[in-house]
């Protein structure tokens, strides 16, 4: 330690804050989780704390006459769905109100052994401001709830079920169901978004929302996916706000949702090891570990291991961690499944809980089941997901028409346009007002070749590749005047009910590409792979909307 | 001049579709940042090579899809941009393309990219019709080509309070030079991926106008950033003011902070204006004779002693640089100040510290 330097030892009430120290020219010089020790030269300084998006600070002089500087910082007040004291939306009024519904005595009895928890209120006190007029309006905020079989079957109208004070802000049920996987749905006019719930045995999970104002100027508000908190307590396990377990947990997943590792703080490491409890924290922790490049290996097996071993081995979320783990050491946690993964991919009954799951499960059902993954039924949601921060969500309408898988003649597909015959066609190519000229003198130049657009049938099975999915997507685009099939669509159901939320994406992509050359020939096997890292999806969920699609246009 | 440079600036404030609130700050951000794009201590851009695409208002009635501005729009734009930039061959290997985008989007963030992407919603979004602009795209695409030396993207878009699709990749197509690319850089600042409609309000200090708070802090900051030897601000230096002068520029309910990505390696440079931020120390109490203001730097060496009692002959400026100009008034020193922390003592009274730029820059002594 040179002479001129002192030593600052800095730590937060909550373990789980990410701690830094800025200096005069706002640079982090320092940062850590608490508790946390340094070395610095004398001198003003910033200290902070900071757990998600919330952030407590102190300005502390340093003076070069004193050794060492001692500070612990308060813990910054984060927001929560759960209402927890110390969380800037913590309030009275509702802190004791989720007991109703974690007691032994749920609302309603479906099954036995599991249990469903729904929580959602208003933590921006809009409650107590409303007029006479707009008291239908806020009280509607409540209500489009329910508990489906992952086949969008209801079980539960939560309007019916549910236990609404709108007076002070919230709604919420307690369901015994049996271990499984369901949906939890918010239906608004058309329609759904969803969450998966995964029930396990002796659990009880549960989903806190948060409702979201629309405008400034209207009590009209929507539920915060993005800020749910996800919470798995053994069954009749009470609520209390002053629980440091929520509180620890809440903490990691704001990390979470910043790729912040925090879980290798002392106490944190405890709370995932010897005192494992809380199989959410383990599902972060462990996504954390894994994406940590300095990871401890240990640890994250030892996450892995204790989370299956409370959630079970063919929990989705951990059957996607351990794949992970698997790529990272190529061996599996101790004591993991060691059958095929195809044969556990198929067992998993629903979606993973957590985005970072999906993106596993992906690259697993494209590793080792090639052609397979649309049809798992945990990639099942693939077309219609939205982005959700941490979770998965996916967006439905309803009623959705069934797409009828017509029997397709199989003919291949021509080359992208990267090629000479492409550049052919790119260059024949059409505008919305040319269509049936250029088609024709598109299906002149393949002619000889056997192959004319306008007769092209997309088929499914027949993409393998980003090349084959990029060609599918020219063809397409050539086939149809997608500006027009797009009006005919809206005009048959301005919902457009029947479509994914890819292949709606895709319409305005084809709606371009239908009347612009250059935009055609955008569409390439570049295009096509930042299509699929954009939305998550295996090359079989594209494939199958691209049919779809055809299909669909075929029909207007 | 950088007579090479360019710059698209988009600015959304008007939509088809009822669900997307109108927006009052992009025509004011558009002004600002164009402003700033064409000052000579700024951005120092051609006003020729500045294009504009932003909703007219009144809107022109159109059915829904065909309200403007569009997707199309803008790659027709992007597009004939790449055209004439990789006709350049090598030499487009400079000069700086600036992309920024205001209005309802939305963003997404990679945790083990550490990277974030975003999309600003195009006039004719509907709830079923999911156009929007990827920016990133156009960015990493510009990046990739390169069509320049350095892109600037600033997407001041997370302003809407819905969840959204996925994003969709633009189709501007550039076979890209790995070669070249490797000495292009690309700085991406993006306002926070969170929903809520509290990230423009109105901007005090700038006459009560509503704002993007991403623009208002950003063109702010490169006011106020302190310099380097070059009188330049480096990207660093802008990122680290923006970020830990977040809260305090926003004030109460400060939404997230922004996200700033640098280039791995090496610094975009930015034009200085270095006007400092304003502080007035106000003495409550007559100050005895003799009596100092004494202000230090973060490292603790002396800024300033000033007498308290307006004896100006007693001043004694330090060589720094931080204190930029200071006047007198009745009971009051207003002194102009670069970013940083400070502290202060007077004779007759306690210590203190500063921090600028702050909430309410009037310390009480």
């Amino acid at each position: 330690m040179s002479q001129s330097e002192v030593t600052l030892k800095l730590s937060c009430q909550n373990n789980a804050a990410q701690l830094a120290v800025v200096d005069g020219d706002y640079k982090v010089v320092a940062s850590g989780v608490s508790p946390f020790e340094t070395k610095l030269a004398p001198g003003i300084y910033s200290l902070r704390a900071r757990v998600g998006d919330a952030i407590k600070e102190r300005v502390e002089v340093l003076r070069a006459d004193e050794p060492v500087y001692q500070f612990q910082l308060d813990s910054p007040q984060f927001q929560s769905a759960i209402p927890i004291l110390g969380t800037s939306t913590h309030h009275e009024y509702q802190d004791q109100t989720p007991k109703q519904f974690t007691s032994n005595r749920p609302q309603v009895v479906l099954g036995q052994q599991s249990s469903f928890v729904l929580y959602v209120r208003d933590v921006s006190r809009t409650n107590f401001n409303i007029t006479p007029g707009q008291r239908s309006v806020y009280d509607a905020n409540f209500d489009g709830f329910g508990l489906l079989r992952t086949d969008g079957t209801e079980l539960v109208d939560f309007d019916i079920a549910a236990h609404k004070d709108v007076d002070n802000g919230y709604v919420g049920a307690q369901i015994q169901i049996d271990p499984g996987a369901y949906v939890l749905a918010w239906r608004h006019r058309q329609e759904r978004w969803c969450m998966p719930i995964n029930a396990v045995a002796g659990f009880s999970a549960q989903i806190y929302l948060r409702l979201q104002p629309t405008s400034t100027d209207s009590p009209a508000m929507r539920p915060d996916f993005r800020s749910a908190s996800y919470v798995f307590d053994a069954k009749n396990t009470g609520f209390d706000p002053m629980r440091s377990d929520l509180n620890a947990l809440e903490s990691v997943r704001l990390a979470f949702e910043r790729g912040r590792n925090v879980v290798e703080a002392p106490v944190m490491r405890q709370m995932l090891s010897d005192k494992f409890d809380n199989p959410m924290l383990g599902l972060y922790a462990a996504h954390l570990l894994l994406a940590d490049e300095r990871r401890d290996l240990a640890l994250l097996e030892e996450v892995i291991r204790n989370t299956a071993g409370l959630l079970g081995k063919t929990f989705p979320d951990v059957v996607a961690l351990a794949w992970g783990y698997e790529k990272r050491t190529q061996r599996r946690p101790q004591g993991f499944d060691d059958r095929p993964w195809p044969e556990l991919l198929q067992e998993l009954q629903g979606p993973p809980l957590l985005m970072r799951s999906w993106d596993l499960l992906v690259a697993c059902a494209q590793e080792v089941a090639p052609g397979e993954a649309s049809r798992l039924p945990a990639l099942s949601v693939a077309a219609d997901l939205v982005a959700a921060g941490i979770y998965l969500v996916w967006q439905t309408r309803f009623p959705r028409k069934p797409t009828e898988i017509a029997a397709t003649t199989r003919i291949p597909l021509p080359r992208p346009v990267s090629n000479d015959l492409g550049l052919v066609l790119a260059q024949t190519s059409i505008t919305s007002r040319s269509f049936d000229f250029a088609a024709k003198t598109v299906d002149r130049v393949l002619g000889p070749l056997g192959i004319g657009v306008k007769s092209l049938k997309i088929t499914a099975s027949e993409i393998r590749k980003t090349e084959e999915a990029a060609a599918a997507l020219q063809s397409l685009a050539r086939k149809y005047d997608w500006s027009e099939r797009l009006d005919r669509f809206i005009a048959a159901d301005a919902n457009l009910s029947q479509f994914t939320g890819l292949q709606r994406d895709l319409m305005t992509v084809l709606r371009q590409a239908s009347a612009d050359r250059q935009i055609l020939r955008g569409l390439d096997d570049r295009f096509v792979t930042a299509l699929i890292a954009s939305n998550r999806i295996p090359i079989e969920t594209l494939a199958q909307a691209l049919e779809g699609l055809d299909q669909a246009a075929v029909a207007a | 001049m950088a007579a090479g440079d360019f710059a698209i600036l988009v600015g959304i404030s008007i939509y088809a579709d009822a669900q997307y609130s109108k927006l009052d700050g992009p025509p004011n951000d558009i002004a600002l940042i164009k402003q700033w794009l064409l000052e000579k201590a700024g951005g120092d851009v051609p006003e020729k090579n500045i294009i504009v695409i932003e909703s007219t208002n009144p809107p022109t009635i159109v059915p829904p899809y065909g309200m403007s501005p569009r997707k199309e729009e803008f790659e027709a734009i992007f597009n004939k941009l790449v055209a004439d930039r990789m006709a350049l061959r090598e030499a487009r290997l400079n000069g700086r393309l600036y992309l920024y985008f205001s209005g309802h989007g939305f963003c997404n963030r990679d945790i083990e990219r550490g990277d974030s992407e975003a999309a600003l919603h195009t006039a004719n979004a509907t709830k079923y019709i999911n156009e929007h602009m990827f920016g990133t795209f156009y960015a990493r695409t510009a990046k990739g080509g390169p069509l320049f030396k350095e892109t600037v993207l600033i997407m001041d878009c997370c302003r809407s309070s819905e969840i959204n699709r996925k994003l969709l990749p633009g189709t501007s197509t550039v076979t890209p030079d790995e070669t070249l690319s490797a000495h292009a850089q690309l700085m991406a600042i993006y306002a926070a991926p969170k929903g809520g409609l509290a990230q423009e309000r109105k901007i005090k200090e700038r006459e009560d106008k509503v704002y993007g708070l991403l623009t208002h802090a950003l063109i702010k900051a490169l006011d106020e950033a302190r310099p380097n030897g070059n009188n330049q601000i480096t990207g660093s230096a802008l990122k680290d003011l923006m970020l830990q002068s977040w809260e305090t520029v926003c004030g109460p309910d400060a939404p997230a902070r922004p996200e700033i990505f640098l280039p791995p390696s090496g610094e975009l440079l930015f034009g200085a204006r270095n006007t400092g931020t304003p502080v007035t120390i106000q003495f409550n109490n007559p100050q005895p004779v003799g009596a100092m203001f004494t202000l230090r730097n973060s490292k603790l060496e002396k800024v300033a002693d000033l007498s308290a009692t307006g004896n100006a002959g007693d001043d004694l400026v330090g060589k720094d640089g931080s204190l930029l100009s200071y006047a007198r008034q009745a009971n009051q020193l207003v002194l102009r100040l670069q970013p940083g922390l400070y502290e202060y003592s007077a004779t007759s009274g306690p210590r203190g510290t500063i921090k600028i730029p702050g909430e309410a820059q009037i310390v009480t002594v």
